[in-house]
């Protein structure tokens, strides 16, 4: 299976020498749901803004899509697009602004993007506050637009940090099916979660990181093999043997 | 610990931790005392300035007019710095909704946030005045009394003017209900606060330098009781320092029943002022449109945006881009400057370097480059994610400078095209070295920022104004200002022939725009790559 994502020997301290990510290795293969799991702080986000060029790695490289982050950053680019945990976007232009930008930056041409833009908006709801500046969004509604941004592309990556924090459960609903859909046509999904039963029922392969380790990464039927119950069962008993 | 102080201690604290903040100084220590010498700068040449006024003043036996004219220059600029503080402070709150579930009483919640702007009118007070009453206690002598005094005075200084702007603001809290109307007010008040301080300066210039003046007014009762009878706290304040107990008295009493006043209505400043921005509702712009626009477009608007819908940012742009006219203007209000002088035959000779120094200044002044990666702040990380080449991110950012520059220029020269006899050459010459200095200044900026992002702000207050990659780039125009003076030191016959001296200025200006230009676009652009948020 063509690998999409590779994460070989990442590792990123930040200044003050704090070791976020330690010698990270992890691939995520073409049309698979891929869920990042671990406690607070332990670096996920970190490890995704890395593979979205926002954070340069310490040492190590990340390939996507078969670009190496670090020298071919816009070719990357082109093959994800990333919904960050906190929806901080320039938030003085309204919804349609923000949508109509990202489809010109990634090149979605006029007809689909119309199509698009009324299908996803209408399935989070937000499609009235289309014309509303988005500083008067609620957290949820941002979130919202973001994804609804992010999906417009058709990213051979989508990639989201907790996607589903601020989502009310029709939304939570509706990405999840999109995620599904979304890997079906071949697209890959990664994602972050706290949400340990989106994840279990969800994602074909799971990581979880502690501490900027990556302590495990496989199937959830793998992962079940080397312990009985259910992923929060794996999840407690891997972060706290650890 | 007491409600009220728990939360004043907050505000302050969050107050001073945004100001240093701002400086992108991580070391706290060099970051206060980087403030220290930011207000020391300031209030230096004030000394010397009330040694003069007090030498102008006790020339005609009235030396304690030096405490009136620091008391009223005090109270006049806590009065305008205090209009916008207290509007962002009540109407910007963004720790209203916050604030307002907490078990506390809400003429405390406003007490407590009355107490961060009295820190930052004390301040300005303290720069004002306390040079004024050094001097004055300098030359007259020191006693236990003057000495308690002068520190009481200083302390209650900037009372009187934030509680009375916070009483007259209070009934314009529905003209401040939506967010466009408060962006608005915001920069008319903060261009009022401008013309406030120059017209001070200009005001004490103009006392210290004719003293005969006084005198004139002196002969109709003495200028004190003249002050007074306009302003009387002026009158009780320079009477204490003389051992006046019953201006201290008119004094303190004034003051209570201005915050009695401010208590009482405490809960409706609450009601009005700090919850009306979280009821702000958005209207709807335009309709829903499919449009294909080029990078460039969305670039170009973003960055411009960036700066027009916030107000401090807007504020900064546009009094950096208007502010030679509005010295003009303020100067030929009090009688500084007349435009007959401009028409004069003996200025002939240096007309271009007038005209070619009036169109340089909106770059000179603005220094927007140096903020134009900050300015973004957390919202930086989507120009990072986002296929779009790093070149491209720069070069729209400093074209959005290059942009308010010359709109500034232009309009400076469409006002200079009907004060100064200026013909083709002359405007082509000046318009091509304004261009020339336009180019390089915005470019070098952008790489201070680029080396410097400060992209973790709370408050847009503290990425264009505390902010010392701002500071840097003055320092690089003072550099080159030295460096003509030099020339001009040096080879004096340079200066002979002006038009010749600025087309060779421009030509060394688009060496430099040059040099720089490809040092940007090569290790800025590794540098810009390689910025974390």
């Amino acid at each position: 299976m063509i690998k999409i994502i590779q994460i070989k020997g990442v590792t990123k301290i930040f200044a003050g020498g704090k070791k976020a990510v330690d010698n990270l290795n992890m691939e995520i293969k073409k049309g698979e749901i891929f869920g990042f799991l671990g406690p607070n702080g332990a670096g996920k986000t970190t490890t995704l803004r890395m593979i979205t060029g926002i954070l340069a790695p310490t040492g190590g490289e990340i390939y996507v899509n078969g670009y190496k982050v670090s020298e071919n950053p816009l070719e990357a680019k082109k093959s994800f697009t990333y919904v960050p945990d906190h929806p901080d976007i320039f938030n003085a232009i309204t919804g349609i602004d923000y949508l109509n930008f990202i489809a010109d930056i990634y090149e979605v041409p006029l007809r689909e993007r119309k199509e698009k833009i009324e299908q996803y908006t209408k399935d989070f709801e937000i499609y009235d506050a289309l014309t509303k500046t988005i500083n008067s969004y609620s957290h949820g509604m941002k979130q919202k637009l973001l994804i609804s941004a992010a999906l417009l592309p058709e990213p051979a990556v989508f990639i989201l940090d907790e996607p589903l924090s601020g989502l009310d459960p029709k939304s939570a609903r509706t990405l999840k099916r999109i995620m599904v859909e979304h890997s079906q046509k071949g697209g890959t999904v990664l994602f972050s979660s706290h949400i340990l039963e989106v994840v279990e029922n969800l994602c074909d392969r799971v990581g979880i990181i502690k501490n900027g380790v990556l302590i495990a990464c496989d199937s959830l039927e793998n992962l079940k093999k080397h312990s009985a119950g259910s992923l929060e069962d794996i999840f407690m008993e891997l972060t706290e043997n650890e | 610990m007491n409600k009220f102080i728990a939360l004043t201690r907050i505000q302050v604290k969050d107050f001073i931790g945004r100001t240093s903040e701002g400086l992108g100084v991580k070391n706290v220590i060099l970051g206060r005392l980087l403030i220290l010498l930011t207000v020391a700068l300031i209030a230096l040449p004030n000394i010397s300035l009330s040694a003069l006024i007090y030498k102008a003043v006790e020339s005609i036996g009235q030396g304690h007019l030096l405490i009136t004219t620091a008391y009223i220059n005090s109270i006049l600029l806590s009065f305008f710095f205090g209009i916008p503080f207290i509007v962002s402070v009540f109407f910007f709150s963004r720790d209203a909704r916050f604030l307002a579930a907490l078990p506390v009483r809400e003429d405390t919640l406003v007490l407590a946030k009355m107490a961060t702007v009295y820190l930052y009118l004390v301040l300005i007070s303290a720069i004002v005045m306390a040079p004024g009453l050094v001097v004055y206690l300098l030359n007259t002598g020191i006693s236990t009394y003057a000495l308690l005094m002068t520190i009481l005075i200083l302390l209650m200084a900037p009372l009187l003017p934030m509680f009375v702007v916070a009483i007259l603001l209070l009934p314009l809290a529905n003209i401040f209900s939506s967010s466009r109307q408060r962006r608005n007010l915001i920069l008319v008040f903060n261009i009022l606060m401008l013309f406030a301080i120059i017209a001070i300066q200009l005001f004490t210039g103009k006392l210290m330098e004719d003293p005969a003046r006084i005198q004139e007014v002196l002969v109709s009762g003495g200028l004190l009781e003249v002050i007074g009878m306009r302003f009387p706290p002026s009158i009780w304040v320079t009477r204490i320092l003389l051992g006046s107990y019953k201006d201290l008295f008119l004094f303190l009493a004034l003051n209570l029943v201005l915050f009695l006043i401010l208590k009482s209505l405490a809960s409706l400043f609450f009601r009005k002022a700090l919850l009306s921005y979280s009821e702000d509702t958005a209207s709807s712009r335009g309709e829903i449109y499919y449009k294909e626009r080029s990078l460039a477009y969305h670039l170009l608007r973003r960055n411009i945006l960036i700066i027009v819908r916030e107000p401090m940012f807007l504020l900064n742009t546009v009094l950096s881009m208007l502010a030679p006219i509005l010295i003009v203007v303020i100067m030929l209000f009090t009688g500084e400057f007349s435009l007959a002088l401009l028409q004069s035959p003996q200025l002939e000779p240096y007309l271009l370097l007038i005209f070619s120094g009036l169109l340089i200044s909106p770059a000179v002044i603005c220094n927007i480059s140096a903020t134009a990666i900050t300015r973004e702040g957390q919202a930086f990380w989507e120009t990072r994610a986002l296929p779009i080449r790093a070149k491209d991110n720069i070069r729209y950012r400093v074209l959005t400078t290059i942009i308010f520059c010359l709109a500034g220029s232009f309009i400076l020269l469409l006002i200079t095209l009907f004060i100064l006899p200026l013909n083709l050459k002359t405007v082509l010459i000046a318009g091509v070295f304004c261009l020339t200095v336009t180019l390089f200044l915005s470019n070098i900026d952008i790489l201070i920022d680029i080396y410097r992002p400060i992209l973790n702000w709370t408050n847009p207050t503290a990425a264009v104004k505390n902010n010392l990659n701002v500071t840097i780039s003055l320092l690089i125009r003072a550099v080159i200002g030295i460096i003509v003076y030099l020339v001009y030191k040096i080879v004096p016959g340079l200066f002979a022939n002006i038009e010749f001296l600025i087309i060779l200025a421009s030509i060394v200006f688009l060496a430099l725009y040059i040099l720089i230009r490809s040092y940007l676009y090569s290790h800025g652009v590794k540098r810009f790559n390689s910025i974390s948020i």
